[in-house]
């Protein structure tokens, strides 16, 4: 085995594999932190490209652009309160507020290394553990499927904000819009008004650009009509040193979070068909539960920036061991990953580990190496973009305007995506002036479809039969959890207590309690 | 006569000058760049295999060769826009043969068959049913037994109206209940099988790493004849039916561009069919690459007509 490593090394320190790794990663940073445009875009694209490369070289880039991409969409979702891919959005939540609180440095450090731990993390996974994780996952049926996403489901209560009817309203919404597409089971349109387009459902990443992105740029609009616009710079120039470093005490002080991320995101991840955002939203709450101030989530809490980030690069191998073991991809991404891996003639599954083991060891290897290599790009890519952001408003926000226009285009099927994109901007722009939330909007939109797929695939296999669950100890436990967890968060959200002990803290108390750790470290 | 030109001779030399004179479509063809449309996303069976096929074509046909994908409505999104195009053919559809056979009979299309002339057909896929490892039947024969004695419901993971329209046909000729399990694209339904969560299920080809895998088994092919890649395997001739359905690769351009042009195109992508790294690639995707003109193209999708209006007939 060590001679294999050891030729597996030779092959791979090459200037052309690690060339390629490195062109990945900055590539996939660099469209991850670009509103509009995301990684499987760039993958698509990129994929026929890859023809002419070495079946190393080729399957590293990519890999390396799937890594890069889950950190960079970090930046915008920090800086400017547009996330970068859907899977960003919960990175919003706490990174934006404490960009507005002149930490905008010290959340893109944390970001980016709770997205490099949470890669690594994943990665070690994937190496030791793929073959009997990928058996343990695709040995869950539609009916422990159902049961997971729905106890997923209960977790809208906690991420609801301050107002739990909303929170519920919005995700009704989401889900209401979940609804336009061909029926599952008889193939035939279902609220498509005649657009053949909406065949595969809203398309999502229309939906989200508009929903995030230009309803953000809206609002900005809007305060700038009323003449409350504060220039970001202001927060940026404001910021002392100590806000603008990472200390290490606060670093270790995240870790905790950090590690639950890169746990949840492993885990979902390595469920087919789940999903990135749903990590990092299921790891956002499972931190926000588990904190001893919860009150500050939403208000600029590092701790929620780092699980939301852990758990969204963690996803990203732990989405490659289904395809690695059994040769199943469970998202678009990976998909094309294993397109990729097809095009060069190799087939995933158990028999890569058995015919081509040097190769597989290569690419195990490449993958370390890219987490290390996302860090450097990770630095300078921040350095970069925080100096970019420094620039005036009337040349970024068009231009914004510009990559979100065109990532519809490409994903949205044509203008159509584009018009789509701009009424789903008017919709956002409402939700946020109405204090409506977002996160759980996205949340009935993305589980919405999952939800009515599993669920009706459970009752046609168990032929509406409950007794089935008999069978199925795995999915029990799940609904016993939801019917808790339901009762829980919902009765913390809504006990008057509650609600007024979250809301007593304004925006300044997160302040002291950092500037206390700051001072100890001085 | 000898040596002087009189009124005839100049007049059939004159004739051949300006016929000789006027511009060829097919010398000249192509001039500008082609672009393929492919009815399906990026990464999957279809696209893959077209992306092998653009750079030698590109090649043959001595210009660019740029390749779009526009998924939805199995293929029928880029069905729609390629019958709109120019029948110049520079914009070629690229999708499955059921886009042409089967959709329009359980959709209502804008489109049908009579908008295309079809240059060729360059993949067969290996369609076959199959089934979990822990099946408690082998075959055909053995399957519905099975579900005879037992009474129990086929669960049939579904995603494609093909093998929805060929398992309800035989359920009813074989007088045994089926129940459909939505899933989602050809990986779902290999997730259904592998979590034993269905019976059986149907796939172009991605069914077999998991047969050798020993995961799943396979049961019997959907094609009529018997599939190049699976020759041991019941094909529905063999079962006794008299149709069948697999699914090809075509490459369409609008009706009405001139034959001439049809004809380079297939001669080009004949060549690039027979080169060497095209077969290893079907080989190793469990594709058959292969040529077939535009006459049997029209035959081979004429059979899947004729096949799935039975089949659909018979299960109203």
């Amino acid at each position: 085995m060590f001679e294999q490593i050891a030729s597996a090394t030779v092959d791979l320190l090459t200037v052309e594999v690690m060339g390629y790794i490195v062109l990945g990663v900055t590539i996939g940073y660099f469209v991850g932190a670009m509103p509009g445009l995301n990684r499987a875009t760039a993958l698509a694209l990129l994929l026929p490209f890859t023809f002419t490369m070495s079946p190393l070289a080729a399957i590293c880039f990519l890999i390396g652009i799937n890594k890069g991409g889950a950190a960079g969409s970090a930046v915008s979702a920090i800086l400017m309160n547009v996330p970068g891919e859907p899977s960003s959005v919960v990175t919003t939540l706490d990174g934006y507020p404490m960009t507005r609180q002149g930490k905008s440095r010290k959340a893109l450090k944390l970001a980016l290394y709770a997205s490099v731990i949470g890669d690594i993390l994943a990665t070690i996974v994937l190496i030791m553990l793929a073959a009997p994780l990928a058996r343990l996952a695709v040995g869950l049926g539609p009916i422990e499927l159902s049961a997971i996403l729905l106890f997923a489901m209960t977790f809208i209560a906690a991420v609801s904000g301050r107002s739990f009817l909303k929170g519920i309203i919005s995700g009704l919404i989401g889900l209401l819009l979940a609804t336009p597409r061909l029926d599952p089971e008889t193939g035939m349109p279902r609220l498509t008004f005649g657009f053949m387009e909406l065949y595969d459902g809203i398309p999502l990443l229309a939906v989200a650009i508009g929903t995030l992105a230009l309803s953000e740029i809206l609002v900005q609009i809007d305060r700038g009509w009323r003449g409350r616009y504060s220039h970001k710079n202001e927060f940026l120039h404001s910021a002392s040193s100590a806000d603008s470093r990472l200390s290490g005490k606060e670093f270790l002080a995240s870790m905790p979070a950090i590690l639950r991320g890169s746990i949840t995101g492993t885990v979902i991840g390595l469920l087919p068909g789940l999903g990135a955002s749903l990590s990092s939203f299921l790891a956002y709450t499972w931190v926000k539960r588990a904190s001893k101030t919860p009150e500050l989530f939403g208000k600029g809490a590092p701790d929620g920036v780092a699980a939301a980030e852990a758990a969204d690069n963690a996803s990203v191998p732990a989405s490659l061991i289904p395809v690695f073991a059994i040769g199943l991809p469970g998202s678009l991404a990976t998909a094309l990953l294993m397109g990729g891996f097809m095009m060069h003639g190799l087939t995933p599954g158990p028999f890569l580990l058995r015919d081509n083991i040097e190769l597989v060891y290569a690419i195990f290897l490449g993958m370390l190496a890219a987490s290390g290599i996302l860090l450097m790009v990770g630095y300078f890519g921040q350095g970069v973009f925080t100096r970019v952001i420094t620039v005036r408003d009337t040349v970024i926000i068009p231009v914004i305007v510009f990559l979100c226009v065109i990532g519809a285009y490409l994903e949205g099927g044509g203008m159509f995506g584009v018009h789509l994109m701009l009424v789903f901007a008017f919709v956002g722009y409402f939700l946020k002036k109405f204090d409506f939330s977002f996160v759980t909007f996205l949340v009935g939109y993305i589980l919405g479809p999952m939800v009515e797929l599993s669920m009706r695939q459970a009752i046609i296999i168990s032929d509406a039969n409950p007794m089935i669950l008999l069978k199925h100890p795995v999915a029990v436990v799940f609904l016993a959890l939801a019917v808790l967890s339901a009762w829980r968060l919902s009765a913390m959200n809504m006990l008057p207590k509650a609600q007024s002990r979250a809301m007593k803290r304004p925006d300044g108390e997160a302040q002291p309690l950092a500037k206390k750790r700051d001072c100890e470290h001085r | 006569m000898s040596g002087t030109i009189n009124r005839r001779s100049f007049v059939a030399a004159a004739a051949i000058t300006i016929a000789g004179s006027m511009p060829s479509l097919a010398q000249d063809y192509p001039t500008k760049p082609i672009t393929i449309v492919v009815g399906y996303a990026a990464g999957g069976g279809t696209d893959v295999s077209i992306r092998a096929m653009a750079g030698p074509l590109a090649e043959i046909l001595d210009e660019r060769v740029l390749v779009q994908n526009v998924g939805g409505a199995g293929g029928g999104v880029a069905a729609v826009r390629v019958a709109a195009a120019e029948p110049d053919g520079y914009t070629l559809l690229a999708t499955t043969s059921s886009t042409f056979s089967l959709e329009p009979l359980v959709q209502q299309t804008v489109y049908s068959d009579s908008d295309f002339t079809h240059v060729a057909t360059v993949v067969q896929f290996q369609g076959a049913i199959f089934a979990p490892a822990s099946a408690p039947f082998d075959n055909y024969a053995e399957m519905i037994a099975h579900f005879k004695e037992t009474g129990r419901t086929l669960k049939h993971a579904n995603y494609f109206q093909l093998d929805k329209l060929l398992m309800d046909y035989i359920a009813r000729k074989e007088g045994i209940q089926v129940d459909f399990v939505p899933v989602q694209g050809g990986n779902g339904a290999v997730q259904a099988v592998l979590s034993e969560s269905v019976d059986t299920a149907y796939s172009g080809g991605s069914w077999s790493p998991h047969t050798q895998s020993g995961e799943a088994k396979p049961i019997f092919a959907t094609s009529y004849e018997r599939l190049v890649f699976a020759p041991e395997l019941e094909s529905m001739k063999d079962l006794g039916y008299d149709i069948g359905t697999t699914s090809y690769i075509t490459i369409s351009v609008p009706a009405g561009t001139p034959e001439d042009v049809v004809n380079k195109l297939s001669d080009a992508l004949k060549q690039v069919t027979v080169d060497e790294a095209m077969t290893t690639m079907g080989e190793q995707r469990f594709m058959e690459v292969q040529h077939w003109g535009p006459q049997e193209t029209v035959e081979l999708i004429n059979f899947e007509i004729e096949s799935f209006n039975e089949m659909f007939d018979a299960t109203r």
